[in-house]
């Protein structure tokens, strides 16, 4: 019974209903087909919805046990907690549009995503200083093009030659265009295979052999 | 009125095609009749060697799927994550060694609980597993922020010995890796998003290249029967690639071939 429970049923499921899928897909004027495509795209809306109840219960856990345990950082877990409870009160309460809500989500989310943000830029830098070295041609080649594209980006490039800007648009264009869509039809032929072999139940990922 | 959606038929054919010629081939393989050879794949080969690393540091092994919930276009990457979680998972029971796995998703956490729970079972090692291993860091709904500095957060804390990350990752995936390296972690990243894929090459010791994440569970299983299927999947793209030629040529020639492929 666990075997069909936890393997076969859930195979069932998705082989109905990636054939819906693609019936719907290539099918036309067949309303009950249409009708029962959409319902299980609205479906997966409820599921995550619930599936955002569960996420904030599990983070509350999280919390509650390391404050209990008073782990490193407990005080930061208890701010959380205290944010996270007041949050799901006033929003359930007097609506997301509140100006206390509105306040703490433009005072604290905002400004952290933004610095959150600022912080890739950095790590791009570093990322770039600390591994473009030159030891092979290719990495001439990444560091040639490397620069060629920041000269046509940046308005210094254009100052120092007029045509940097269009040798960066070809090297926009024609090899990594090129080299972009050729990835894209591998990974796509790549994603059908994934999900035909678990079809088949073939693939071992999601639906394990027991 | 009942019909054929415009411009369908040959994709669904190729898509049949496809289906059963990965059936055959299974088929086959089962019967010990085709057995394919799968190139080498170095980042693969080393996962045994991180978390080897990780214990002989006396450090925790870190995995991530990403911040993308299952569904969607992020189904197929998550389903290879999740793969390659199990195997990671495996191993991690045999070796007696920490595993963390972080989540962006609350949608991937009832997955990876289960995986957790199974792959620790199936060692025997069943009183290693806790849900603790799961750490959840913020919904990325509206921003993967809170994943990403959680994930920073854990790592400055921890410092794991081992970072894996496979799975559908956005802007996140060079914060992460970048702080993974500069904390001495060993770390193996993949990705089928292409944007990301020039950071998690540059960053991390090994990097899955798109289509790779694929072939994790016919690689690490060596099972002849999902090899064959790779083996099909490589032969579509063959014959696309042929298809593209002849359809430049005889664009070139005038050849009216594309209004029939376009049915």
């Amino acid at each position: 019974m666990s075997v069909i429970w936890r393997r076969d049923i859930p195979r069932v499921f998705m082989v109905f209903f990636v054939l819906l899928m693609v019936l719907d897909f290539n099918i036309t004027g067949v309303p009950i087909l249409k009708d029962t495509s959409n319902s299980a795209k609205g479906g997966i809306v409820v599921v995550t919805a619930f599936s955002q109840v569960l996420g904030a219960i599990i983070l509350m856990r999280h919390y509650f046990e390391s404050a209990k345990k008073r782990k490193p950082g407990w005080q930061v877990n208890v701010y959380g907690i205290v944010l996270f409870l007041f949050m799901v009160t006033i929003g359930i309460t007097y609506g997301v549009l509140h100006p206390w809500y509105q306040w703490v989500y433009n005072s604290m989310n905002v400004p952290l995503d933004i610095a959150g943000s600022s912080l890739l830029m950095v790590f791009i830098v570093s990322a770039g200083y600390r591994l473009f070295k030159i030891r092979n041609i290719e990495s001439v080649l990444i560091v040639v093009t490397l620069t060629l594209t920041i000269l046509s980006q940046v308005p210094l490039g254009e100052h120092l030659w007029r045509d940097f800007p269009l040798i960066g648009n070809w090297i926009e264009t024609v090899p990594t265009a090129g080299a972009y869509r050729g990835i894209m039809i591998t990974t796509a032929f790549g994603t059908i295979m994934l999900i035909i072999r678990s079809i088949l139940g073939i693939e071992e990922g999601l639906f394990r052999r027991v | 009125m009942f019909g054929i959606a415009k411009g369908v038929i040959v994709p669904s054919l190729w898509l049949l095609f496809s289906a059963i010629g990965s059936f055959i081939g299974f088929r086959l393989a089962r019967q010990g009749k085709f057995k394919p050879q799968i190139r080498r794949i170095e980042a693969l080969e080393h996962i045994d060697e991180a978390i080897g690393r990780s214990m002989e540091m006396g450090k925790s092994v870190h995995f991530t799927a990403g911040y993308a919930p299952i569904g969607g276009k992020n189904t197929s990457m998550m389903i290879a994550a999740m793969t390659a979680l199990n195997y990671v998972a495996e191993k991690c029971a045999q070796l007696y060694q920490k595993l963390v796995v972080t989540a962006g998703s609350p949608t991937t956490i009832p997955i990876i609980e289960d995986i957790l729970e199974e792959a620790y079972i199936s060692q025997g090692e069943s009183e290693l597993y806790n849900p603790a291993i799961v750490q959840f860091f913020g919904d990325a709904k509206s921003s993967n922020r809170p994943f990403a500095m959680g994930v920073i957060g854990y790592f400055s804390r921890e410092k794991p010995g081992a970072n894996i990350m496979i799975g559908a990752y956005a802007s996140e995936s060079l914060t992460i890796a970048e702080v993974g390296a500069s904390i001495g972690a060993m770390q193996i990243g993949g990705t089928a998003r292409i944007s990301q894929i020039p950071y998690l090459f540059l960053v991390c010791d090994y990097c899955l290249i798109c289509e790779e994440i694929y072939s994790i569970s016919a690689y690490l299983s060596k099972d002849p029967a999902q090899t064959s299927s790779l083996y099909i999947g490589d032969l579509s793209k063959s014959l696309t690639v042929l298809l593209i030629i002849i359809g430049i040529i005889t664009t070139t020639l005038g050849l009216p071939i594309l209004e029939l492929l376009s049915m």
